[in-house]
């Protein structure tokens, strides 16, 4: 990032490379929209472009990244007036059932599962959600989280797992209402 | 520490990155109070599932998109920098060339320069216009609104271009635009472009990616007048795929039968 930073912009491609599918994934989940994601990630990397002169030398890049990910996704949500587009349900639905192994009864179990797995993930609130994407799918650890988000890992440590137990209680609430 | 404490720590259990001692501590506790237990095990249940989300994946457009900016930053970049050298440059040659025209006499002179700059510029400005049509072609391909995208289809083909870009990029929109009128429109451009051999070798790809009865006609169609071995795997295997309408096996039948009359 240091020689990007210093003029070698063709560079950026290597960046890019490294970790354009990550951030797609952290905005899909954010989202759940695959259109919306890929202009993010565009978004991102234009804003790497744009800024490279204010990345600091020996900061951590993927800390720095993921800040402007949020600057960019905040700013898209801001555009949207906090209006969320899901994906078509059935598309989903479809996707899980393909992806799924074993009996088609399973795949269809667990495909409803995930769907209101889903669901109840969607219902979060986004700071709640922009957590668990963090922690469970960008596998980032807390300090680097910490750093992306400017808090303590203390402060890290509990919200994540408050985040978990509200996702959790949703989730319980849907699959009992569901049954019910 | 009490068990709230010990529990805010789960995550990091699930994940391996809590320290041995701090894993020992919450595991022991875990052992002895049976509402922590029943918590984490529901806790890690949902944490387990989150791990089975379907992964996602950008389309291949992303990557094409981004090195599209990339190129155009370069470029913006490039211009940006020897206009600067130029001032210095154009000073320097004005002198020389007032210097120059002393010497050698104005007229000839200018007159020559005046000659090949013309030929230059209109190179220059050919090679920006087709550079111009290929970008417009690009962007409207990638539009979100349909009807966008169709006139980027028109557009490629008013291009009449062998850019392998443009080409690329059309056969992704035969492939896997979401409206079928934009893959036809496609389909229809890429006819103009069959003698190429990217686009040969690609539709019978396409043919087995489509899911519209409608595109794979016009397919069927466009790989009939290729007319050559590939294309008659191509459409013998259209002709047996049960999956396939009904109507288009049988036009790709009927398009072997015809390919097998003009082999004769």
């Amino acid at each position: 990032m240091e020689r990007v930073r210093d003029g070698d912009v063709r560079l950026t491609s290597l960046l890019f490379d490294r970790h354009h599918r990550k951030l797609f994934l952290y905005f899909y989940r954010l989202t759940g929209d695959r259109g919306m994601s890929e202009d993010l990630v565009q978004d991102v990397f234009f804003r790497i472009l744009k800024y490279r002169h204010t990345y600091q030398n020996g900061k951590e890049f993927v800390a720095w990244m993921y800040r402007i990910a949020r600057n960019a996704y905040q700013d898209m949500m801001q555009k949207r007036a906090n209006e969320r587009l899901l994906d078509d349900e059935a598309e989903r639905f479809s996707e899980t059932i393909a992806s799924a192994d074993g009996s088609p009864i399973e795949a269809l179990m667990k495909a409803e599962s995930i769907g209101l797995l889903r669901k109840a993930l969607d219902s979060l609130p986004s700071d709640r959600r922009e957590l668990l994407v963090l922690a469970r799918f960008q596998g980032l650890k807390y300090e680097e989280i910490a750093e992306i988000l400017g808090c303590e890992v203390g402060t890290v440590k509990v919200r994540i797992f408050r985040a978990v137990r509200d996702l959790a209680r949703v989730y319980n609430q849907m699959a009992g209402e569901k049954v019910s | 520490m009490t068990c709230d404490r010990l529990k805010e720590q789960l995550p990091q259990y699930w994940t391996g990155s809590l320290p041995d001692d701090a894993r020992r501590a919450l595991e022991s506790h875990l052992d002895t109070c049976s509402g922590c237990r029943e918590e984490a095990r529901n806790l890690s249940a949902i944490w387990d599932l989150m791990g089975e989300l379907p992964e996602a994946q950008p389309s291949r457009t992303l990557a094409w998109r981004f090195r599209e900016t990339l190129a155009a930053y370069e470029a913006g970049q490039a211009a940006a920098r020897p206009e600067r050298r130029a001032r210095s440059v154009r000073l320097v040659f004005r002198l020389s060339l007032a210097a120059a025209m002393l010497l050698i006499g104005f007229g000839m002179g200018h007159l020559l320069t005046k000659q090949r700059q013309d030929s230059e510029e209109l190179a220059a400005l050919r090679s920006e216009l087709t550079n111009m049509r290929h970008l417009v072609a690009l962007s409207l391909l990638q539009q979100q609104s349909a009807s966008d995208r169709l006139r980027g289809v028109t557009y490629s083909v008013a291009a009449n271009t062998d850019d392998t870009e443009v080409l690329s990029a059309l056969l992704y929109t035969l492939k896997h635009d979401p409206n079928v009128n934009v893959r036809l429109a496609a389909a229809d451009a890429l006819r103009s472009f069959r003698g190429i051999p990217l686009v040969r070798q690609s539709l019978p790809d396409a043919l087995a990616a489509q899911n519209s009865p409608l595109v794979q006609i016009a397919l069927v169609d466009l790989i009939a007048d290729l007319g050559d071995p590939m294309a008659r795997a191509a459409l013998r295997k259209a002709a047996h795929d049960e999956t396939l309408d009904p109507v288009v096996r049988d036009r790709a039948l009927k398009a072997i039968k015809l390919m097998q009359g003009g082999f004769k």
